[in-house]
């Protein structure tokens, strides 16, 4: 099976056509070829501040209070436009996140697409940062993981990334591949946190992950960093832990992942039992809310 | 116990009395390390590299050991970190031990079948002869050591225990390995069952023992019981690669925000090669190059001294204000934590653990 991370990068679109045809275009070399299709984070709040829905706004901030306004019918579309993609590649689609208004609150939402064009499954991010939070996201209760025919399927949003509670849970709940919506400010030092985010979420659980960065700009806040795909070291060559990397010039970050390896590794080295559920006792009972 | 392993036994607590590390170091004539202030902005550490050496003379561990130690001292060093498995070398005093290997394919006899014989055997006289070696360094240089680990007997279990001393000599507090290597559970080693922080006049300290960092449970658990600086001994019986040694406490110390310091074993042992890197680490945002790492030594199989300053009043301070990292997900963790752990399916204890 083969997946690929797209990055958005290079993409010049200001309507739902142009931005359609660029994913097109950039998908088209692997058209046949890849069976899964990741896109970034935020990425509907790029669509839409590129289609000019979201008026002048200076920072994002004032983009997601913009967004926000927004009515159910623009997201509906945002997802329609995804899933006839996905149908028409014949392949899996993470569709990037929107932020969708619940119950409780907004939440921050990647969604899964069939190759036949459905809604597959969704996932709001778990775990917020401090500006997410002082914007009044709320966070999702549920780790999903989704039987495919490419095995089990789950996503991380944004910040979750570095919380390795949410790649346990999913790790021992059967997830076989994680696809992982980034989204990344240009900072200098985004190599070094990505390591620390979804490389070690794979290394300390074992399974693959495709991780799309976005790579553009929204309202002066400029967003980079290399898609990536995952495995476990032993897999990898040089025992890297990256099958592919790139995405910075807009072509697809691609790899095969190769199931029955994956689980040779885990055969010679299997982590999820050599855990010690027993010593776990204190885990959360001694931690107040928002507090280490 | 026949007759002639109670012979040997006690021929191995002579040649490892108590009194020869006194009298050894009392000819060592130790300048006597002062007191040293404690400003939390500026706690000095060390990682010791030591590359393992089979000792016919236990004197020749103490003497290296003592080096390591004397360096640290000069160089400013309150606490100072010792690797896993760190009285292997006395395994020496064992006639023939050269001869022998850990695997199959050492050209030795193997005598790993036998290993928890030989460790409930070995272990008290090691254990103390390391105790009172450790426990008078320290108190002869007055700072912090942590011994790094010694597989240890009690009762009818072998324990992989790190140990640490505090700059009066005295015992401040031990903790057992609690996620065993797949060579471990063959052995028959027992795994620790509970997390210790100790509380120290230089923070607040723990001491899991190398796999411990392959799980986030580890740190997460130290972090929530207050820990500040999370040492750890490691020994690593593989070839090295960078990557597989970026697995363990360099991400452990960027999700829970502690500092890490990381002493290696290395060298060969029995036919194996022990590899890593004795290392210094902090949350990315703490150190000068956004990568995570104060200090590293610049080898992986010879010895070395790495030593780094600690800012425990910035840790705080980042661990109140991190961009990120902090947030806290209670519906999320009362749904699956601890429940999620009975999908975890020991199944090698079954059918038995692979070599």
């Amino acid at each position: 099976m083969k997946a690929a991370a797209l990055s958005l990068a290079g993409c010049r679109f200001s309507s739902p056509g142009e931005y359609l045809a660029c994913l097109k275009k950039n998908l088209q070399a692997e058209k046949g070829k890849v069976q899964l299709v990741v896109l970034p984070a935020w990425l509907a709040l790029l669509a839409a501040y590129r289609w000019g829905e979201l008026g002048n706004p200076g920072t994002l901030a004032e983009s997601l209070s913009a967004f926000l306004l927004l009515p159910g019918s623009w997201h509906e579309d945002f997802r329609q436009l995804h899933a006839s993609l996905a149908a028409d590649f014949s392949v899996y689609l993470v569709a990037g996140t929107d932020f969708l208004p619940g119950e409780r609150g907004i939440s921050h939402v990647a969604c899964l697409f069939s190759p036949r064009g459905e809604l597959a499954g969704y996932q709001e991010q778990l775990y917020l940062s401090r500006q997410e939070r002082q914007w009044g996201l709320i966070r999702g209760d549920d780790a999903r993981v989704f039987p495919t025919e490419l095995g089990k399927v789950a996503m991380m949003v944004g910040t979750d990334a570095w919380y390795p509670e949410v790649g346990r849970i999913l790790a021992l709940k059967g997830a076989e591949i994680v696809c992982h919506c980034g989204a990344m400010e240009a900072a200098g030092e985004n190599r070094w946190r990505q390591l620390a985010g979804m490389w070690q979420q794979v290394q300390q659980n074992q399974f693959f992950c495709v991780e799309s960065q976005l790579v553009g700009r929204i309202a002066g806040t400029e967003f980079s960093a290399e898609s990536l795909v995952h495995a476990p070291c032993e897999m990898t060559e040089n025992y890297t832990g990256i099958l592919s990397r790139g995405g910075t010039d807009g072509k697809p970050v691609a790899a095969v992942l190769a199931n029955g390896l994956r689980k040779q590794v885990i055969a010679g080295y299997p982590l999820m039992e050599l855990l010690n559920p027993a010593a776990y006792g204190e885990l959360y009972g001694g931690r107040r809310e928002n507090e280490f | 116990m026949n007759f002639r392993e109670k012979l040997f036994l006690k021929h191995l607590y002579w040649r490892t009395r108590p009194s020869l590390v006194e009298k050894f170091l009392k000819g060592q004539k130790i300048r006597s390390g002062k007191p040293f202030r404690i400003d939390r902005r500026h706690v000095r550490v060390g990682a010791a590299q030591v590359r393992i050496k089979l000792v016919k003379n236990p004197l020749d561990y103490v003497e290296e050991m003592h080096g390591f130690v004397r360096e640290a001292s000069g160089l400013g060093v309150q606490l100072l970190v010792f690797p896993e498995y760190n009285y292997n070398q006395l395994f020496g005093l064992l006639p023939g031990i050269e001869s022998m290997s850990l695997g199959d394919d050492g050209g030795g006899t193997a005598f790993k079948h036998k290993i928890l014989d030989l460790l409930f055997f070995l272990a008290p006289p090691f254990v103390q002869f390391a105790y009172t070696v450790f426990s008078r360094l320290a108190g002869e240089y007055g700072i912090y050591i942590m011994a790094g680990s010694f597989p240890t007997a009690t009762g009818d279990r072998v324990t992989n225990r790190a140990v640490l001393f505090a700059p009066d000599g005295t015992l401040l507090g031990s903790q057992d390995k609690i996620h065993l290597t797949l060579r471990e559970h063959k052995e028959g080693l027992s795994a620790g069952h509970r997390f210790e922080v100790c509380e120290t006049g230089l923070g607040r300290l723990a001491m899991p023992v190398c796999m411990d960092a392959t799980y986030f449970e580890t740190f997460r658990i130290l972090s929530a019981k207050g820990a500040e600086i999370v040492m750890l001994p490691i020994a690593d019986p593989q070839r090295y690669n960078c990557w597989l040694a970026l697995r363990g406490i360099w991400p452990r110390v960027q999700e829970s925000l502690v500092y890490g310091i990381k002493a290696a074993l290395v060298g060969e042992f029995l036919g194996e090669p022990f590899t890593g890197k004795a290392g210094v680490f902090a949350p990315l945002e703490l150190t000068p190059g956004r990568d995570g790492v104060l200090a590293e030594a610049p080898g992986h199989d010879r010895e070395a001294l790495v030593t780094a300053e600690l800012d425990l009043e910035a840790l705080q301070e980042l661990r109140a204000n991190h961009p990120y990292l902090g947030d806290r997900n209670p519906e999320l963790e009362r749904r699956y934590f601890p429940s999620i752990y009975d999908r975890s399916k020991p199944g090698f204890l079954r059918r038995g653990a692979p070599g």
